[in-house]
């Protein structure tokens, strides 16, 4: 009896999350005028780039096991089942795909504060070198300072220009921090549509999240996605409200190195409604950072 | 080992192996992020700290139910493939019968053409 199935489609090698081949190091800097952990953020984008290349490679092993099960011309495994089963996994892979690239997204965003605001606060101490070296100022002898002091005797226009520089620097760090964090809340809506998709909350674009997780997995994960969605959508209205200006933000989003296409994917599906909306309703933003690809593995069935 | 089951191909070694491969890369994968999640360093401001904090906590629910998905297909191949194997064990014994009582049924003669 001929199979009647039509010859699978090779899962192959999805395009992953694109991961930085090198890294520009931080500038170094002595104190804390500019309040925030440079160091953990810059390491923390590290991380998230390793999780997201290990992750990666994950994808690729599941991909090669049902490749090489089901091959190419029918040769091993194949049948309804064979082909259900294909599918349901496709399906997988292109969420794990979309994740990963999200998450690169992520490492992006963060690295890309923790350099701005270390470069923030190397331009206050080059400036604050200067002033302490010429005798003007002072500062704490720790090493760790946070504030300059007037040297008595000395003329206090130096002192003065200079805490005006600190100043406005700290406001610059902190138009800095709200634009990264209206960035983060945009790639969060992308991931709570990963949420909305495994939970069973709908069914984003062509593809069925149906018997990916067992009913007791669903009701046990129901909470936490629930709590972490009203999180996010608080997140993006308190974002939204104290730096309405998203637009800026996402533009600033679409010029961080990386994976180009997944974040301006990402900021195209944004477009299409408010952070808000996108966070609360299933989107496609994650099935469709999965790659072509993969979608066409999941049509060829 | 392979059978015929409706006429289609079935290797069931080779679809038990590949449950459990799956079955270890999803715990792999759970690992790969800490019970604990990414640490949140400071940013330095209140508001941005949440967001960061919350983002990464959706990562990790998310690579959560990602791995428990991935574990799902590990169950279903190890099912599928043990009923495979039961099938196939079914046939053998159905093949053994036959071979049993064959040399004492008596097949009527086909009708001459």
């Amino acid at each position: 009896m001929a199979n009647p199935d039509p010859k699978p489609t090779p899962i192959g090698k999805l395009p992953g999350a694109q991961i930085p081949k090198s890294r520009q190091p931080l500038p170094l800097v002595w104190g804390h005028f500019i309040t925030g952990d440079f160091s953990g953020l810059y390491n923390l984008a590290g991380e998230l780039y390793g999780f997201a290349a290990k992750c990666n490679a994950e994808v690729s092993a599941l991909s090669g096991y049902v490749d090489r099960l089901i091959g190419e011309d029918h040769e091993k495994w194949s049948g309804q089942t064979a082909s259900l089963f294909k599918a349901s996994y496709g399906q997988d892979a292109v969420m794990m795909n979309g994740t990963n690239r999200v998450v690169a997204a992520i490492a992006a965003a963060v690295e890309d504060l923790a350099a701005k605001l270390a470069k923030i606060e190397y331009l206050v101490e080059q400036k604050v070198d200067i002033a302490v070296n010429a005798g003007f100022v002072s500062v704490s002898p720790d090493g760790d300072a946070t504030e300059i002091t007037a040297v008595p005797g000395k003329p206090v226009s130096v002192y003065n220009e200079l805490y005006t520089f600190i100043t406005k620097a700290r406001i610059q760090a902190q138009k800095v921090r709200m634009q990264a964090a209206t960035e983060l809340v945009g790639l969060g809506a992308a991931l709570s549509s990963g949420l909305n998709y495994y939970s069973g909350a709908g069914k984003p674009g062509s593809l069925d999240p149906n018997g990916l997780l067992t009913p007791q997995q669903q009701a046990s994960d129901a909470e936490s996605v629930k709590r972490l969605q009203a999180e996010l959508k608080k997140e993006a209205t308190d974002i939204g409200a104290s730096h309405g200006d998203t637009k800026a933000a996402f533009r600033e989003l679409s010029k961080l190195q990386g994976d180009a296409k997944t974040i301006g994917k990402i900021l195209g599906d944004l477009k299409s409604g408010k952070i808000i909306d996108v966070v609360t309703t299933v989107g496609p933003v994650i099935e469709d950072l999965g790659g072509e690809v993969g979608i066409a593995v999941l049509a060829a069935g | 080992m392979s059978s015929e089951s409706d006429g289609y191909a079935v290797y069931a070694d080779q679809v038990v192996t590949a449950g459990g491969n799956f079955k270890k890369t999803a715990i792999e994968y759970k690992n790969l992020m800490s019970i604990s999640g990414f640490s949140c360093p400071d940013t330095g401001n209140v508001e941005s700290n949440s967001t960061l904090a919350t983002v990464l906590r959706t990562i990790g629910e998310l690579h959560l139910m990602i791995a428990q998905a991935t574990y799902q297909h590990g169950a279903k191949l190890l099912l599928a493939g043990e009923a495979y194997r039961t099938t196939e064990d079914a046939n053998a014994r159905l093949q053994a019968a036959v071979h049993e009582i064959a040399p004492n049924v008596k097949f009527p003669t086909p009708p001459a053409p």
